[in-house]
């Protein structure tokens, strides 16, 4: 009987019903969709951290810099403390049967210069990997422009650096052409610069009469950039006073025109002398002649390009620093732990010369296992190993390493829950009121029921089932909903995360969320059912007979 | 008037059935508000921690002419130099008798230096020095854990930060040596007492980063003269214009014959350093603002279907409107009104309800040492902050869904017939 009255009521009332069923399926739907947000950020930061920076597990020894709570910030030892790889060890590390690999790493600071002696950044942080081990120790370092190749021998005139992609503050757009933003003037000042300039250096605007407009006077200045003649372009007073930079800009220039003259044969010495760093060159002398005009003309961080890298000696006993020197060119761009300092990665022979290490040197074994789940079980295994061969070593796995990656993730969670709760109790808000609304409309109905015989509580019975009713269908609605939407985002990714690489996050969808969704569904409109009808529940039978008359 | 009357009247008299949006509501902007503070705390902890103590900042910054125009041209230290203040002590003790300067010193230019100290090299330290006469900047935001802070003897000395103690190992009053290069690019050695261990009000992993040295520590490898620095901080009394006292300090300056240029601080762009941690922190804010726009299309859609019931039960009234004469467009105004009322009303509360929220959690005095915990509030104490754009946005946000749900569903609920009024009476 009591199905009868549910299904009658629930047919009956459709329409008031309806917008709760949307109001709970988008809820369901919404739930649903953070539930798989959230486990899907979680799981895919983790497992970022882990291909990209800390592996699964790490040997280093007891006093490594890396063990300091906040890394270099509060660790600045410039002497590198080793880590001796020996064959036991290897031997041992290779027996253990979830381990898929293990890398030697020599990880220092260092600082990358231009040709020009401008440094790009600030220190970076090196890691001299294993070429043949570098893939699959750290998979997620993977290059997503060009040559993939990291090995180095000694006959390589540089040795190739890998490094993430250029972030937005060390793009350069405008290096090779003029634009207006280029120059400082505004207004009066810059009409007044623009007729001087062609006054002092006529040959570069050729036919050009009265004022010109901004468009063609910047055209003319971007054909002089392909003028091999610039330098005898240049208005006389520039030859009649010293000045460094306009000195600088014309050495720079005639160094790189004669490399390409001579047709260089090295790939570095042709990127030197290519059209496009020739324009560079002759827009910094233009630049070195009008320094209160023209903005400073800065290097871009291109691939192939030659650079050279210092590196601070390894033992760190000597008061006054003297780097090691190494040509290099950067040969690929790698995916990066986003937000955090970028890694430049190098291959760790090309390093052990300068720092004096032999081959088994090193300051941390990086070990890849089969599975995250396989870890504290490798853990053990290894640190029972080095406490009975007495080796001052530590092993550190993925969460300790990835401290830092835990507070983003920490905070990112917080986020969401807050979202899911507040979703949550917005929804039992407005469960209550719909319910409330229900029972007020229906008291007559309620009321002729109880005449019949009916008692209140029969009521509440039926009333709770139609809500129920109303819950199954609109979570499976919603789940309907929320899965398409986790599938959707599973292949196109969340935009705007910027936690993520490509600034994307792939949502995965678990059935145990569909659980998760109905449990917290089916609890919150229990409970939000609960404070109407219990209302219901203490009505006098008497009373709601009289307003039904 | 008659409209806003009417509005309030339908407010009180339907109390009941608004109670639910009027709680809703207020929820939303007092969680909306919440997170927003929860921002503005991050940003407080950091320009009063990391950044205050990395760039010092103050009204108006003081260079020596024409340094603006070459320090913009992104030149070097080297050319810098021929920019510099000369016999600033004179100069800071004139500015500081100035009647409508509060404060006025030294900030100091960093400098990246190497310790040598136990036998160790440790590098990468961005040292200041530390103006005595200027509490501020450095003093008043340190909290020594170990040994004393600097004095202004002739002793070079330097404090680091508390969490390097363990690798320095060298304890208070013990020896180091500072190395790298000065401001133009000469090498420089120098011996200095170590005289203790900071950890910073708001303390932040960053800050195990820097370190301080005295004035005489300073001079000794800064390349500087002892009268010569790069620039001068003055903060104007309060209720003082900025730019009324920039003039005013041009036309002193100018009587004097000093070579100054004085520049409001909002002009002068910040360091790589700093505005790097900035755009960190303010990303973090514009995700918090993006969750609130989605919290609040759900709480749109929720009041929709709140307000079209309530308009469903209120055909009566809406009937009698109508046949007394009243327009669709008055009414769409009026209930618009009401709406509006109702949630600025909750908004309030809700905003009231979050201040003291926020009341509760400052004077709680959370504070922590954990790294992880220090990045995600930007300093060592977790603070919710206040400023009028958190508060002006919620209000703003509480409007356009007022608006969104006016649009959406009074159209349809005014659809009523005036025979409604007549046939649900009888």
């Amino acid at each position: 009987m009591y199905l009868k009255l549910m299904v009658r009521g629930l047919l009956r009332h459709r329409r008031s019903g309806k917008r709760l069923f949307v109001l709970l399926a988008l809820c369901s739907a919404a739930v649903l969709f953070f539930l798989g947000f959230r486990a899907s950020f979680a799981q895919r930061y983790q497992q970022l951290g882990i291909d990209l920076s800390t592996s699964h597990l790490q040997i280093m020894p007891a006093n490594s810099p890396k063990l300091a709570e906040d890394g270099n910030c509060t660790d600045h030892r410039q002497g590198l403390v080793l880590v001796n790889y020996t064959e036991e060890l290897e031997r041992f590390l290779h027996s253990i049967p979830q381990l898929e690999s293990a890398m030697l790493a020599v990880e220092t600071k260092g600082s990358v210069f231009t040709m020009e002696g401008d440094a790009i950044g600030s220190a970076i942080t090196l890691v001299g990997v294993d070429p043949q081990t570098f893939e699959r120790t750290l998979p997620g370092v993977r290059v997503v422009e060009g040559a993939p190749g990291l090995a180095w021998n000694k006959d390589m005139p540089d040795i190739a650096v890998f490094r993430p992609r250029p972030e937005l503050g060390e793009v350069v757009k405008d290096n090779d052409h003029f634009v207006r933003e280029n120059f400082r003037p505004k207004g009066k000042e810059w009409e007044v610069f623009k007729q001087s300039l062609v006054r002092e250096m006529p040959l570069l605007f050729q036919g050009a009469t009265g004022a010109m407009s901004d468009e063609s006077f910047i055209t003319s200045l971007d054909g002089a950039l392909s003028r091999a003649d610039l330098p005898q372009t240049l208005p006389r007073n520039t030859a009649e006073k010293y000045d460094y930079r306009v000195d600088d800009a014309l050495a720079a220039l005639e160094t790189s025109s004669s490399n390409r003259s001579a047709g260089a044969a090295d790939t570095a010495s042709s990127v030197l002398g290519s059209a496009n760093h020739l324009k560079v060159l002759r827009k910094r002398l233009i630049q070195a002649v009008y320094p209160d005009a023209i903005r400073p003309v800065r290097d871009t961080i291109t691939l192939d390009f030659p650079y050279t890298l210092a590196v601070p000696p390894a033992r760190g006993d000597d008061p006054v620093e003297r780097p090691y020197v190494l040509p290099i060119k950067l040969t690929a761009y790698v995916e990066r732990m986003p937000i955090f300092n970028p890694s430049y990665y190098v291959d760790a022979r090309a390093l052990r010369d300068p720092l004096g290490l032999n081959e088994r040197e090193g300051t941390n074994i990086y070990i890849r296992l089969s599975s995250t789940a396989d870890a504290p079980v490798a853990r053990k295994t290894i640190e029972s190993w080095l406490s009975a061969h007495e080796l001052p070593y530590v092993v550190r796995d993925y969460s300790e390493l990835g401290k830092l990656f835990s507070s983003v993730a920490m905070g990112f969670n917080f986020i969401l829950l807050i979202l899911i709760v507040l979703f949550v109790a917005i929804v039992m808000i407005f469960i209550v009121n719909s319910i409330l609304l229900a029972v007020a409309k229906r008291r007559r109905e309620i009321g002729t029921s109880i005449a019949i015989g009916l008692s209140p509580r029969g009521n509440m019975v039926v009333l709770l089932g139609e809500n129920l009713v109303l819950v199954l269908v609109s979570w499976a609605a919603g789940s309907i909903i929320g899965s398409a939407l986790l599938v959707f985002f599973h292949h196109t990714g969340i935009p705007g995360i910027i936690f993520m690489p490509g600034n994307r996050l792939l949502l995965d969808f678990h059935p145990l969320q569909l659980v998760a969704s109905f449990l917290i569904l089916i609890v919150t409109s229990g409970i939000a059912a609960l404070v109407p009808l219990r209302r219901l529940a203490g009505i006098k039978p008497v009373d709601l007979l009289k307003e039904a008359a | 008037m008659l409209t806003p009357k009417l509005a309030f009247r339908n407010l009180l008299a339907h109390g009941q059935r608004n109670r639910v949006t009027f709680i809703a509501v207020g929820l939303v902007s007092c969680i909306i508000f919440l997170f927003l503070a929860f921002s503005d705390g991050e940003m407080e902890n950091l320009n009063t921690g990391m950044v205050a103590l990395t760039e010092p900042s103050s009204d108006i910054v003081v260079y020596a002419t024409g340094f603006k125009a070459v320090y913009d041209q992104d030149e070097d230290w080297k050319r810098l130099s021929d920019y510099s203040i000369k016999s600033y002590p004179d100069i800071l003790g004139s500015v500081r008798a100035l009647p409508f300067i509060r404060r006025a010193g030294v900030p100091t230019s960093g400098l990246v230096m190497n310790i040598l100290a136990a036998g160790e090299r440790h590098e990468n330290f961005f040292m200041r020095g530390v103006d005595p006469t200027a509490a501020w900047f450095v003093k008043d935001r340190v909290r020594i854990t170990e040994g004393e802070f600097l004095d202004a003897s002739n002793t070079p000395q330097i404090i680091l930060h508390y969490k390097t103690a363990p690798t320095i190992k060298v304890p208070p009053g013990g020896t180091v040596r500072l190395s790298g290069k000065d401001l133009f690019g000469q090498v420089v050695v120098q011996e200095a007492v170590l005289a203790g261990y900071f950890k910073g009000e708001q303390d932040q992993p960053s800050l195990g980063e820097l370190g301080f040295m005295n004035m005489a520590a300073y001079h000794a490898v800064s390349g500087f003269a002892p009268d010569e620095t790069m620039s001068l901080l003055v903060d104007v009394k309060k209720g003082e214009n900025v730019r009324s006292a920039i003039n005013k300090l041009r036309r002193w300056a100018r009587e004097r014959s000093l070579p100054l240029e004085f520049w409001d601080s909002n002009d002068i762009p910040k360091s790589l350093r700093v505005s790097d941690a900035l755009k960190i922190y303010s990303l973090f804010r514009l995700i918090l603002q993006a969750t609130s726009v989605i919290i609040l299309l759900i709480v749109t859609f929720g009041i929709m279907n709140v307000i079209s019931v309530n308009l469903y039960d209120r055909k009566r009234e809406i009937g009698t409107y109508y046949c007394l004469g009243s327009e669709k467009g008055f009414l769409v105004n009026l209930y618009t009104l009401e709406i509006l009322m109702l949630n600025l009303a909750s908004t309030i509360v809700g905003v009231l309800a979050g201040l003291g929220v926020r009341q509760i959690i400052n004077s709680l005095g959370l504070r922590s040492d954990a790294s992880a915990l220090q990045l995600v509030f930007a300093g060592s104490q977790f603070i919710l902050g206040f400023s009028a754009g958190s508060v002006l946005f919620v209000i703003i946000a509480m409007v356009v869904v007022t608006l969104l749900t006016a649009v959406t569903t009074l159209g349809k609920g005014l659809r009523v017939s005036p025979a409604t009024a007549l046939r649900e009476t009888e």
